[in-house]
């Protein structure tokens, strides 16, 4: 099953979360999805709230998950780049940089538990 | 014993889920690994812990052995049961897992790289008194001169093969002295391109064998049985697609004269697990062509058979248990029969993966289904195509033959094109049904333009 087998059910948990943008994918490769207004079910909403864009920075490789040494708490302000944790392979440690700017809304593995391949790592939301 | 907790399935689809299965009922914990297109493998929804692995690409993942590997060490495997197919006759994957400190369940690495050299397997072979087919006995020499005397002595027709090849590559029937010189040098060329070994060797080639096996288990402790024959006959381009048990038309004292030679082939070696001695059979006479050292696809018809569940004996014989029964509690009742369904165009053979609408397999009594497919699943394009073993046993082979159209019948697949309407058609083709086919049978069908 690929990312876009599963576009209908994450567009429908989307508008029931009220999430408007999310954006999946790593340093390399990347996925985008901005929701349209639905016009039917949206009769006046506030103009001030915007729902936020939620990205997931993903683990590059299968391996040993491991927290960064700074920024990577919940609530952090984190850059384009920012290096929030690592994966562990042997002696080898791989960065996981924050793929957006934004808050480190959720940290998605835990310290020193194994992690697979482009698995969820961490939440970064934009507003 | 050996304190096996957790068993890492390194491998997918339907023989995935056969392992979590068997591990289950063992209480045993179990691993699943996967790569980023078998997120959604039915196997994984069993398994104690899953883990993915890799991208779709085989060779980097099922195919990867320092990735399985990995996984293993991430989520505290002591065991590898590799299935078949992807790592599964890798010696070198076999002699790193032993390394790494856990079991592989299978075969020692010495003895798999043995079997996995075809000049040493039959060497071993006619060492333990199993009949091969006349040949070199050694890979033919440089001096072409030298190797032409010996395929002379063969006979002709012959077929020179690759030493550590397999998959039809490397081989070239000679049906002609003089054209000996042409297929040694052209299958020297290509088997050192295909396997990195061009050395090469020939024996008689013969015209409409048949395909049959012998299924063995052997224990850690010295102990080998043999659970009866299958015939594998039915092939296209040497893939298998319907195998039966027991083979029919061969006196029982010739398989078991067989089976106790392949037994006592198996302790000489030093073999431990399942494992299968493959012959060609003709004008009554039986020709080893090689040991596959797994299970193998077919293995059902054997457990619907002989009643016994191989996959847990394998598990049980890599914790170091003996066997649990001896030959004579071995027993053959009834007739089974395997086709394995593919997500392929039943006439071309195209692939044919694709979403999996509806599936809706048979059942009743003799019917067993072994699948990996549910409603909604996709068949990803970057793997074999096999997607459900259909298997029936009946009280012999017309109840058998009988059961199996009926399932056929009543197995519905929506979305993805199958072989199914294929299987159907033999089931009713004269030959077939008559049964002894040889391996030729299907193709000889399909260029008479009567496709069954």
């Amino acid at each position: 099953m690929t990312i876009l087998d599963q576009l209908p059910a994450l567009v429908a948990a989307m508008r029931r979360n009220a999430v408007r943008g999310l954006t999946l994918g790593d340093a390399e490769t990347r996925l985008t999805l901005r929701l349209a207004d639905v016009m039917a079910e949206a009769p006046m909403a506030p103009a001030a709230i915007v729902a936020p864009t939620v990205t997931r920075a993903l683990s590059p490789e299968m391996g040993v998950f491991r927290l960064g040494a700074e920024g990577a708490q919940t609530g952090a302000q984190v850059a384009c780049g920012t290096i929030l944790g690592f994966v562990e392979i042997g002696p080898a440690l791989l960065p996981i940089p924050s793929p957006a700017a934004g808050t480190l809304s959720a940290v998605l593995a835990e310290d020193g538990a194994p992690i697979g391949f482009h698995a969820p790592a961490f939440e970064i939301t934009d507003a | 014993m050996r304190d096996i907790r957790t068993v890492l399935i390194a491998n997918r689809g339907e023989i995935a889920l056969r392992i979590a299965r068997a591990c289950r009922l063992l209480g045993l914990r179990s691993v699943g690994v996967h790569s980023e297109a078998d997120a959604g493998l039915a196997h994984l929804r069993l398994v104690d812990q899953r883990i993915c692995i890799g991208p779709a690409s085989a060779a980097r993942s099922y195919l990867d052995a320092e990735r399985i590997l990995r996984a293993a060490a991430l989520t505290g495997a002591d065991a590898i049961h590799p299935g078949y197919g992807f790592l599964s006759e890798n010696a070198d994957f076999a002699e790193a897992v032993e390394r790494a400190g856990l079991v592989l369940v299978g075969p020692p690495s010495s003895v798999m790289r043995m079997m996995g050299d075809k000049i040493a397997a039959k060497q071993q072979m006619r060492h333990s008194g199993v009949p091969c087919l006349p040949g070199s006995d050694d890979a033919l020499p440089d001096d072409i001169a030298e190797a032409m005397r010996i395929c002379d002595s063969v006979g002709y027709p012959l077929i020179v093969k690759a030493a550590g090849g397999g998959g039809g590559r490397g081989m070239r029937v000679v049906r002609r002295p003089e054209d000996a010189r042409d297929a040694i040098e052209t299958a020297r060329e290509e088997a050192g391109r295909a396997f990195g070994n061009a050395s090469v060797y020939a024996e008689r080639f013969l015209q409409h064998p048949r395909h049959v096996e012998i299924q063995v288990l052997a224990d850690g402790v010295g102990q080998a049985v043999w659970l009866g024959a299958r015939d594998c006959s039915v092939q296209r381009r040497h893939q298998k697609l319907i195998e039966e048990a027991p083979a029919i038309g061969i006196p029982p004292d010739r398989i078991a004269e067989l089976g106790e030679r392949c037994a006592r082939a198996c302790v000489q070696m030093g073999y431990v697990g399942a494992g299968t001695f493959e012959f060609l059979y003709e004008d009554g006479a039986f020709s080893f062509i090689e040991m596959n050292t797994r299970l193998q696809v077919e293995h059902p018809v054997t457990e619907m058979t002989t009643g016994i569940d191989i996959v847990r004996e394998q598990l049980r014989i890599a914790m170091g248990h003996p066997l649990s029964f001896g030959q004579s509690d071995i027993e053959t009742r009834g007739h089974a029969i395997e086709c394995r369904i593919n997500a392929e165009h039943p006439e071309t053979f195209a692939p044919c993966p694709g979403l999996v609408r509806t599936w809706r397999p048979p059942g009743g009594p003799g019917v067993r289904v072994d699948t990996h497919l549910y409603d909604g699943y996709t068949v990803p394009p970057q793997y074999d195509s096999l997607v459900a073993k259909l298997i029936v046993h009946g009280a012999d082979r017309a109840d058998a033959l009988a059961r199996m159209r009926a399932a056929l019948d009543e197995m519905m697949v929506e979305g993805i094109t199958t072989t199914a309407p294929l299987h159907r058609r033999l089931m009713d083709a004269a030959g077939f049904c008559a049964g002894g086919v040889s391996v030729h049978y299907l193709e000889a069908l399909a260029a008479e333009g009567a496709t069954p």
